[in-house]
Order: structure tokens, then sequence, then C-alpha cells
């Protein structure tokens, strides 16, 4: 069966529920939030405009008809400059109308955090390690998904 | 006796042999002279209180899945296709509810689901008409014209063959009080249905077909997977099937939009 459009029609079921209730929960997928957001954690998204986000928060943003979480650089008024924290160079510019809600809780295992707006040292360092290493990368995430297992 | 729904058999074992009559009975257009690989359930039917509550609920462990209600109380192995249930009395009634819970589990995992909604097939084609109690799926069954066949006026099973969604007959009636036919055809259309002033049709975007189906979807497992599989498949089924609100006044005109 086509995936992709399964996808697409989940991510419009998701945007509905956030405009209709205010707020959406999801497992995160994907690795360019990473260390702040590992694949499995589970996100508590709120609704928000862009005049009520600023920069360090973590937006959930609509591209085409998928969903993307990254990080605010700027908010410049107009648009939010947004970088994934594993990804080197920042989105294409996020217009209002993209603009869904802002990231307010994580659930990761058993722990529940609302994620800091900077990288602290030892984060920056990961990420520059992993950028270094593909393998790393891939064994650290296969041993966080063992983890995930036995939480 | 072998139950066989969208060519998902269960084979219904016991030594009352009412039990049986009364099953051949119900489900007479159901019951296939053979069948490969059925699922096995064996069958205790308990003079006393069995089950508790109004609500099915179901709870999985590993491949064994337990679920019960007032009137019944089954474990099923979902690996070695074998079950037994207790069950108060040889009512359909309560064997429905036995059959549509189990049917709903083994569709699960192949992409299939049952759905609370009404279908009839013409030309060839198989429309669904979906909705809650009182939206129309009986009144629309009442005004099917002559050149359709009935699947169901309750409960519609759907299931992909070959990549492409097929709606199959069900023996679950609501009021109209006629099984559907022992036959299945590729799902064209889903409605979605509302009485109203005058006949309107429209498409529903993805997100409200995809809340529509969810919420008429028969299902009763919680558990994480199977839920997950069934969503899948409810996206997959809407890739393919175009999904429509259709108000109507309960007169035959309605079938002129039905195409």
């Amino acid at each position: 069966m086509h995936s992709d459009g399964a996808q697409a029609i989940k991510c419009d079921l998701a945007v509905k529920a956030l405009l209709d209730s205010g707020k959406l929960q999801f497992r995160a997928t994907g690795t360019s939030m990473l260390p702040a957001l590992w694949p499995g954690d589970l996100v508590t998204i709120q609704s928000a405009g862009i005049a009520a986000i600023g920069a360090g928060e973590i937006v959930l943003c609509r591209v085409g008809r998928s969903l993307c979480l990254h990080r605010v650089v700027q908010n410049v008024g107009v648009c939010l400059i947004t970088r994934g924290d594993f990804v080197p160079e920042p989105d294409p510019p996020v217009h209002p109308s993209e603009i869904l809600g802002r990231l307010v809780a994580v659930r990761r295992g058993r722990s529940l955090f609302v994620p800091k707006e900077n990288l602290n040292c030892w984060q920056i360092l990961l990420i520059r390690t992993l950028r270094r290493s593909r393998h790393f990368c891939t064994a650290l995430l296969r041993l966080h998904a063992i983890r995930l297992k036995l939480a | 006796v072998t139950v066989e729904i969208g060519g998902v058999p269960v084979r219904f074992s016991t030594g009352d042999a009412g039990f049986l009559d009364s099953m051949r009975g119900h489900y007479k257009c159901f019951v296939p002279e053979s069948s490969t690989e059925p699922f096995e359930l064996t069958v205790k039917v308990i003079s006393g209180a069995v089950g508790s509550g109004e609500e099915v609920t179901v709870t999985r462990h590993g491949q064994r899945i337990r679920y019960s209600r007032r009137g019944f109380d089954a474990e099923c192995c979902l690996a070695s296709r074998r079950g037994s249930v207790s069950i108060a009395e040889a009512h359909p009634y309560f064997t429905d509810i036995v059959l549509r819970v189990l049917h709903s589990l083994l569709l699960a995992p192949r992409g299939g689901f049952l759905l609370h909604a009404a279908s009839h097939v013409r030309n060839g084609r198989a429309f669904i008409f979906a909705g809650v109690s009182g939206a129309g799926k009986t009144t629309i069954s009442r005004l099917a014209p002559p050149d359709t066949r009935i699947l169901s006026d309750e409960v519609t099973f759907v299931r992909p063959l070959d990549g492409r969604y097929f709606a199959f007959g069900t023996p679950y009636v609501s009021s109209l009080g006629k099984p559907g036919e022992n036959i299945c055809a590729p799902v064209e259309a889903l409605y979605l249905l509302a009485k109203g002033p005058e006949n309107r049709c429209e498409r529903l975007s993805d997100a409200d077909a995809a809340r529509a189906l969810l919420r008429n979807i028969v299902f009763f497992a919680t558990d994480a997977n199977l839920v997950g599989a069934v969503f899948q498949s409810g996206c997959d089924f809407l890739l393919q099937t175009p999904v429509f609100r259709l108000t109507f006044v309960p007169n035959a005109s309605v079938w002129k939009l039905i195409q």
C-alpha cells in the first residue's frame, strides 16, 4: 500500500486534532533533533501563533503534508527561522500559516520533562561526535531502542 | 459448524447439538460445506452467570487474547488459531458478538476491519453507508433499488485482496431484519449518512474522512500494536476510497446520487 499517502492522512488528522483541541500528543520519529529529542519520545504540543514563540523553543510546523518539529533560531516577525539540533543548516523560513504549536513536554520511558531552550555543553559535544561517526550514531540509536523496550 | 464471513472461517465445536442447530439456522448463508484452516473455537454452554459488564473488555498477553462481557467469556491464541468460549446461552445475540470481536482481532494484522455501516453492491461495486444509530443505515437499505444486493444493514466486513479493498456481506442484522448476502465487491465509496431537508453529497477532506472512518470502525481491543494496525488499515483504505457526507431525504431519489 502507499505508506507516504497514509502518512499524509495521519498528519492531516493530527493537525485537525491540534486545531480543534489545542493540544496534540504523538511519538517523535527521525533524528534531526538529536540529542534533545530521540525517536520514540512522546511529545506534547500546545497550539501557538508566531507572536508567542521565541528563539530556543521547539515548534511544530507543517511542511507540505508532513510535520516537522525543530528549534527556533530566530523569530523575525513575519516568519520563523528554524533548524534541527542535529542538522548543520537551517530550514527554509516557516511562515505563520505553517506554525502549529510549541513543544511543552516530552515523555521518554518513565521520565517526563520540559525541554530546555538551550543545549548544554555535553549535548553540543555529543552532536559533534555523532556527526563525525555514522557508526557511533547508529549504535547509539540501537542502544536507545533497546533501552526503551526494556523500560 | 464453520461460519465463514469475508473468507475468514471460524469453526465452533461443542457437544451441545442444540447450539450447533441454532448456529446452522442463524448463519445458514455463511456456513460453507468446506473451508480451509478455520480458527478453532471450542464452545461450552453454561447455565448460569458468565462474564460481566455491558461493554466488551479485551486483554492481551502476547499472542493470547481474552475477551468477555455479560453472557460470554472467551480466550484465544492468535498464533495457534485456537480458542475457547464459555457462553450463557445459544442465542445469536451472544454468538454475533463473539464472532465480531474475534473477526476484528483476526482482521487487524491483515489490513482489514469491521465497519459499523450498511453496504450494498451495485454494478459490481460496493457502496458503504456509515453513521451512528439513527443516521439512516436501515433507511438507505430499505430505499435501495432492486438492482442492488445487500451486504449488511449493520456491520460491513472490509479487507484488502490483492492490494484493493473489498466489502463482504455479513449475517449481522439491524432493524431491517434481513441478513446480508454472502458476496463481496471492490469498495467504490464510503458515505457518511445524515438525514436532512434535501439530497446533498459532498466530498470530505482527508482529515474529516479519517475521523469519520475511525469513529465507525468496530474494534474492542486497546492494545497499542493492534490499534496501530487498524489505524494504518484505515489510512490505507482512505487512499483508495473517496468519502462523502450524504445528507438525504428519506425517499428513493437519494440513490440517484450513489454512482
